[in-house]
């Protein structure tokens, strides 16, 4: 038996844009994932040999909605990780 | 009424408030408009260039959300806000506020409401350009006290 998974849109904003090298990528995840695994899966793949990508004070967008990291990811959402805003 | 707009060119603040003071016919008594300027120098030392980042979609909704908040606790005839992004360097303007009421202490009340939650809860990233390096700007306690003096 075959895993489901669910195929999300994932965008990098500032300077996580720019310690990873990419402002968005497409991802495969298990189904009943959460932002929080989410996280996890980007830390482990790119944050292992790059100590700029600290993805522990980021902010979640969920198709242009902040969400905590609890929350469940569906398919085709638009997932946004981003730092502290400033603005003005 | 109001108008948000997001874009890399420059505004006039005299075709603004020209237009604004046209929709308005004689119903304000006040319109008070907030420009805000890259400085040339920062508490980090010289500015040279400032890149303002966004996410196109999400931080307009940001800013019509903060309107909505300044119209529900004030009587406001019209508000503007313009936030330019991408490359701007010291002397450029940053953004325009401009709030039209019957009276002033409403306009001035919500024009700096608007400019303190913008600070803090519109979707921008700064990065600043200095003598040497360029480093990305991390929110100040000012910014997150002067938001939360309007929740008091």
């Amino acid at each position: 038996m075959t895993t489901q998974s669910i195929t999300i849109q994932v965008k990098f904003f500032a300077s996580l844009r720019e310690s990873l090298g990419m402002s968005q990528i497409n991802l495969t995840v298990p189904v009943e994932s959460t932002v929080e695994m989410l996280l996890k899966e980007i830390q482990d793949t790119y944050g292992r040999d790059n100590p700029l990508i600290d993805i522990r004070h980021v902010h979640v967008a969920v198709n242009q909605q902040l969400v905590e990291f609890d929350q469940m990811i569906e398919q085709d959402d638009e997932i946004a990780i981003f730092p502290p805003i400033t603005g003005g | 009424m109001h108008s948000v707009r997001v874009q890399e060119e420059d505004f006039s603040i005299h075709a603004e408030w020209k237009a604004c003071h046209e929709r308005l016919g004689g119903k304000a008594g006040a319109v008070v408009s907030f420009v805000g300027l890259v400085r040339e120098r920062s508490n980090t030392g010289n500015v040279s260039r400032l890149y303002l980042e966004h996410y196109p979609g999400m931080t307009e909704t940001s800013i019509e959300q903060i309107v909505a908040k300044a119209q529900q606790r004030w009587s406001l005839f019209d508000v503007i806000v313009i936030h330019r992004v991408g490359e701007l360097q010291p002397e450029d303007q940053i953004v325009l506020v401009i709030v039209a009421s019957a009276h002033r202490a409403d306009a001035f009340a919500a024009c700096e409401f608007i400019m303190d939650f913008l600070k803090t809860e519109a979707f921008f990233w700064k990065k600043e350009t200095g003598d040497e390096e360029a480093v990305w700007i991390e929110p100040t306690l000012n910014d997150t006290y002067r938001r939360e003096k309007w929740q008091k």
